[in-house]
């Protein structure tokens, strides 16, 4: 069963009465155990998708119409109370800021059992042992140590660490992750990006990859979504998306990537006739929902 | 032809303000551990490295921004890193910085026209209308104009706030610019769009570069050299042509390969079976 299917997905903001669409019928699906990525640059919506999802956000945003089935029940509309239960525990996010996902008055330990006595209902004793099995499980080579130490002690690489185990600890159906490793230096995302597909093979997870990098999309993702101005403007297999892009914005992401391999065939400045034909089918689309 | 620049020997340490005590000063940590870098004339040096490696220190020394305790530092022949501050003033104008955060390197209340102008008059070199005209010439040269020169920089997005920056630096006509990630944190378009000016700018006037970014694949397209900095110190340094295709350094390898490239390749993340990995 499709574990995560946004149908005709539209947020607006709404700021001194006027009201600016943000996402424009974003349509995704994601298959069990499969990543998805979601690329896009600054703008695009990408961010607003992963918010739709969990329900945060930002308060002069909202959803205005479409669907958002999670394992075939609607997202939209769902009482406080059950969108809390699925959210941490069937539903987990990784966020750009490792540092800023942890509280940072608090002991790791206390943020790790503090989900796995709320969320899997385990005794302290039981929830400690397994705080250190997932610690352990992201490769962490001093988990005891870890788990007295605070946020600022850690490095970045070890923080995003800490917030992976969070995220799988309750074995979730769907992670998102929403530039997990922008922050963090290059080594270091290498094997970031290496554990998350390492747990979620092995976890069996569905991953929501949101990401500014076609290049961590290419090694990573299973399929990929290309979002402009709102919405979808391709989708498929990674691999077929990278050998045979079918949309010119798409095509020319690929050619503005820098390429160490290649130097010729990188940053290749993105032609302005592609966007502002782009901008042309945001207008008429906008017009033609507002007539 | 002489070195435009050459530093040899640098050592710099600095208080490390993590440590600071309530009695005493705090202790001093190392930071770069003798440095050598030469530049010559109108050419581009990338310095490269991950965070704490030393490299955005290193920019801001060879700017004589900070005094290293040893070592030199020869600028169009003069020794900028023992000379006195009066002394070296005048060698600044012909050395100029960018920054990563175009926002806060912009007064943020001052017109952008305004904000190009202040070097010419400040300078005594052009005023009033002679400094507006200058002021545009250089608006257009980095593929700006007049109306962008009526906003303030809030008003500008990431990439053309960057213009602006590089259109300051140009104003006194350097003969170094050393450029501090200035496409980091920009879209691929946008950052594109930003290594073409200078690309373009290169090779229209003979400006020396340093550009310092944790990018190998950016400096690959914009630099002849590059310099591979790790804990104060520079690892592997030639064309950029030689040390990427045939990096010496295992340092260097390792970056490299941990760059993800826009093909797909599954054996890139290097996953197979259920191979565990080093607990860090």
């Amino acid at each position: 069963m499709t574990v995560l299917d946004i149908q005709d997905l539209h947020v607006a903001f709404t700021q001194r009465g006027r009201v600016t669409p943000v996402l424009r019928g974003v349509n995704l699906t994601i298959e069990p155990g499969r990543i998805c990525g979601l690329v896009g640059e600054s703008g695009g919506g990408k961010t607003m998708v992963g918010k739709a999802i969990t329900g945060i956000l930002p308060e002069d945003a909202r959803i205005t119409a479409g669907r958002i089935l999670f394992k075939g029940r609607n997202l939209i509309g769902l009482p406080e109370k059950e969108r809390r239960q699925l959210l941490g525990r069937s539903i987990a996010m990784i966020l750009q800021q490792p540092t800023t996902a942890l509280n940072p008055i608090l002991r790791i330990e206390t943020q790790i059992l503090e989900v796995l006595q709320r969320q899997m209902g385990l005794a302290h004793q039981a929830a400690r042992a397994r705080a250190l099995e997932l610690l352990d499980t992201v490769q962490i080579r001093a988990p005891e140590r870890v788990l007295r130490q605070y946020p600022h002690e850690l490095s970045g690489g070890m923080c995003q660490r800490v917030v992976i185990a969070i995220a799988f600890s309750c074995q979730p159906a769907l992670i998102i992750a929403d530039e997990p490793t922008t922050a963090l230096d290059v080594t270091v995302q290498f094997e970031i990006l290496r554990l998350i597909k390492i747990l979620q093979r092995d976890f069996g997870t569905a991953v929501l990859f949101i990401t500014h990098d076609l290049g961590v999309v290419a090694n990573l993702c299973d399929r990929v979504s290309v979002i402009f101005g709102g919405s979808i403007i391709e989708e498929g297999q990674t691999t077929d998306i990278f050998t045979a892009p079918k949309h010119p914005y798409t095509s020319a992401l690929m050619a503005a990537s820098p390429r160490h391999d290649q130097p010729e065939k990188g940053l290749h400045p993105v032609p302005a006739e592609i966007v502002s034909q782009l901008w042309r089918e945001i207008e008429e689309h906008d017009r033609a929902r507002s007539a | 032809m002489p070195d435009l620049l050459s530093a040899t020997g640098l050592h710099l340490a600095l208080p490390d303000r993590t440590r600071t005590s309530l009695i005493g000063r705090a202790p001093l940590i190392e930071i770069l551990k003798g440095i050598d870098v030469s530049l010559a004339p109108g050419e581009a040096l990338g310095i490269v490295g991950e965070s704490g490696s030393g490299k955005s220190t290193l920019g801001r020394t060879l700017l004589r921004i900070y005094t290293p305790q040893q070592g030199c530092i020869v600028f169009d022949g003069v020794d900028i890193a023992n000379a006195s501050e009066t002394a070296i003033a005048s060698l600044r104008l012909r050395m100029q910085m960018i920054f990563q955060d175009s926002q806060s390197s912009l007064n943020p209340r001052q017109r952008i026209l305004d904000i190009l102008t202040a070097p010419f008059i400040a300078h005594g070199i052009a005023s009033g209308d002679r400094a507006r005209e200058r002021a545009i010439t250089l608006l257009e040269r980095v593929g700006l104009d007049t109306r962008h020169g009526q906003r303030y920089p809030h008003q500008l997005s990431g990439g053309q706030r960057q213009r602006i920056g590089i259109a300051r630096a140009l104003a006194m006509r350097p003969k170094l610019i050393i450029a501090d990630e200035i496409v980091s944190g920009l879209d691929v378009s946008v950052q594109a769009q930003i290594i073409a000016l200078l690309r373009s700018l290169r090779a229209e006037e003979n400006i020396g570069l340093i550009f310092i970014s944790h990018d190998l694949s950016v400096v690959r397209s914009i630099c002849d050299r590059v310099a591979v900095m790790r804990s104060g110190e520079i690892v592997e340094t030639g064309a950029c042509a030689d040390v990427f295709a045939t990096p010496q350094h295992a340092y260097t390898r390792a970056l490299l390969r941990a760059i993800p490239l826009p093909v797909v390749n599954p054996q890139w993340l290097q996953i197979d079976g259920s191979d565990p990995l080093p607990r860090t």
